[in-house]
């Protein structure tokens, strides 16, 4: 369904929102506890916990960006952990040869160019032409993608450290004097990057613009007949979630090194676990899935070190069948129970 | 000036230089003078391997005209709509409209160019609501920063209130278009077609599945809405094509058979006999 609302004094048969006091207060109340939240964790969690959630909300923002191009593209990417990878490598590799206030917004920058840059072109040469790739392919390509990546990435030691990684760069440097080093600063960044994000794509799929790719999703036939350019909305789509991607992988790089382990299955995998827990088509799901399944991995991990893996599986298959669209899909199944 | 300037596609030369043709406030112009038909396509053929599904077809349509294409089964109309839209590829022959030769352009830059068209079968939105697909019907036609600037739809909207009234679907603006009964879902695709305002229409058998009074109904909508639009229409229903044709085509086999005014086609016997199966041509 369509996330327009139609403005009250509509004719008679249009879907109107009729919004009391109590429906503004439940859309603006859960944005008001997560932003509390964000704002009030580093003043009371210790330096560790901060750090740890910094690296938490880079895995949120991409998992955000997985399901941009899942809901609004119609595409899965298997391989999306490599477009993080890029974009921390981009940012480590600048300040290894550019330390400073310029290497970091340099670096940042790239991290974007390379994220989105690939991803477009990636994407014109599936989506562009009469044979268009989608669906598991889609997945296929980008997966054998990040594994060619990885293998690059692992075998040009000399420029990118090998299966060693990069270590030992530039701290980043967003003014003379304010590093991103210790824990808090790169939380504040990272948080104030995420919720920009969040809310501007949230801006733009509320438009008449997400409406049509929407619409391309659920009708690529019709939507093309009504004059809607499938395939260049994918590849745009497609260039939009690599270069948010590439910014989560930079906002990685405060934590200090960079491994070639981003561009691996695993971290892939763990993309689409998260979204799958937390929601997909919601933007917000796959960010909160990232965080929640991350805290809960390290509190387990921390009890029960041989049996924590065992016990993340057997979630993972209890949320996919007791709520197949998530936790999100659930909270909104209840609050609507709860409304009717 | 072409019409597309700025907005989803490309400006497009496939208008050509000397086209007079123009939108100007959401409405098509077209100088007199010019002469060329709406649709013509010269020694269209379509083949599947060994079976020819278009095959050497030649037709006109002219502007403005209410034209219908009847024939058997498999005679090639849904495949000549697929043709003309692009939406497969011609094996030989060329498609023009409005003079301009348009073979190979993408379905979503027909749209662009004004080339509508309503599948065989109900093909909408099916999680949107009506309104939200009639409002799409015309997003081919909005620029870039209007797609993005563009909120509140489409209840704001008066073009689509006002369509949904006409096609007697004001009630169910709000409903999804999954739901809505198979001939709403008919009307509301024609709608669709109808909300890009287009300078032509191919409607695949919009009567399918309908009852009798449905079937009335469409008639009635299709002269209340399409007037002066050239339109193109497959359909089976002899009874309904002849209600609203100004001319008709015979399909048999992929070429056109039989060409003339409802009146013409009804007296012509070699018609009768190839569409009720009981001569082979």
């Amino acid at each position: 369904m369509s996330s327009i609302d139609a403005p009250s004094g509509a004719p008679p048969g249009i879907r109107v929102a009729q919004r009391g006091t109590m429906d503004r207060v439940g859309t603006i109340l859960p944005h008001v506890v997560v932003l509390a939240l964000l704002v009030a964790f580093p003043l009371v969690a210790s330096s560790y916990q901060v750090g740890l959630m910094t690296q938490f909300l880079t895995f949120g923002l991409l998992a955000m960006s997985l399901d941009l191009l899942g809901d609004r593209a119609g595409l899965v990417s298997f391989g999306h952990g490599a477009w993080f990878g890029l974009g921390a490598y981009a940012l480590a590799l600048t300040l290894e040869r550019l330390p400073g206030v310029g290497g970091t917004y340099l670096g940042f920058l790239l991290a974007a160019l390379v994220g989105g840059g690939f991803a477009a072109l990636l994407g014109s040469q599936l989506f562009l032409g009469r044979q268009r790739v989608g669906g598991v392919y889609f997945g296929i390509i980008t997966l054998a993608v990040a594994a060619i990546l990885q293998l690059v990435v692992m075998g040009w030691s000399s420029f990118t450290g090998g299966s060693n990684g990069l270590y030992g760069f530039a701290t980043p440097e967003l003014a003379p004097g304010l590093e991103l080093s210790g824990t808090r600063t790169p939380y504040v960044l990272t948080a104030a990057v995420c919720v920009a994000i969040y809310y501007a794509l949230r801006l733009a799929l509320g438009s008449a613009l997400g409406l049509s790719l929407l619409a391309a999703r659920q009708n690529p036939r019709r939507a093309e007949g009504v004059g809607i350019p499938l395939g260049r909305f994918q590849v745009i789509v497609f260039a939009i979630a690599g270069a948010i991607a590439g910014i989560a992988g930079a906002l990685y790089v405060p934590a200090g090194f960079v491994s070639p382990d981003l561009f691996g299955l695993t971290f892939s995998t763990y993309v689409i676990v998260w979204m799958v827990l937390g929601g997909r088509g919601t933007l917000i799901g796959g960010f909160l899935g990232a965080i929640g399944l991350s805290e809960l991995e390290t509190a387990l991990s921390g009890s029960f070190v041989t049996l924590w893996l065992l016990m993340v599986g057997i979630l993972l298959i209890v949320v996919v069948l007791a709520w197949p669209r998530g936790a999100m899909g659930a909270l909104a199944a209840v609050t609507r129970a709860i409304r009717s | 000036m072409t019409p597309t300037s700025h907005t989803l596609y490309p400006s497009s030369s496939a208008l050509g230089e000397g086209s007079s043709e123009s939108r100007e406030g959401g409405v098509w112009t077209q100088e007199i003078n010019n002469a060329s038909p709406a649709l013509r396509v010269v020694n269209l053929t379509k083949r599947f391997g060994g079976l020819a599904a278009v095959d050497n077809l030649n037709l006109t349509v002219r502007r403005g005209a209410t034209h219908c294409i009847i024939g058997p089964n498999g005679a090639g109309k849904s495949t000549f709509f697929d043709l003309v839209t692009n939406v497969q590829p011609t094996t030989a022959g060329d498609v023009y409209f409005f003079g301009e030769r348009i073979n190979g352009l993408p379905p979503y830059r027909c749209a662009g160019l004004g080339i509508a068209r309503k599948f065989q079968a109900p093909t909408l939105f099916p999680e949107l609501t009506a309104a939200e697909n009639l409002f799409l019907g015309k997003v081919g036609h909005l620029s870039w920063n209007r797609l993005l600037r563009t909120r509140e739809i489409p209840a704001a909207d008066t073009e689509v209130t006002g369509l949904l009234d006409r096609l007697r679907l004001a009630e169910q603006g709000g409903t999804r278009a999954a739901e809505l009964s198979h001939g709403q879902q008919q009307w509301l695709e024609i709608g669709v077609a109808l909300m890009a305002r287009p300078r032509l229409l191919l409607l695949d058998e919009p009567t399918a599945g309908m009852s009798p009074r449905e079937t009335e109904a469409t008639a009635e909508l299709l002269r209340e809405l399409t007037g002066g639009t050239t339109t193109v229409i497959v359909e089976h229903d002899l009874a309904f094509v002849r209600r609203i044709a100004d001319i008709i085509t015979v399909m048999h086999r992929g070429q056109a058979v039989a060409e003339g005014s409802p009146d013409e086609i009804a007296q012509n016997a070699l018609v009768r006999d190839v569409y009720l199966g009981r001569k082979s041509l």
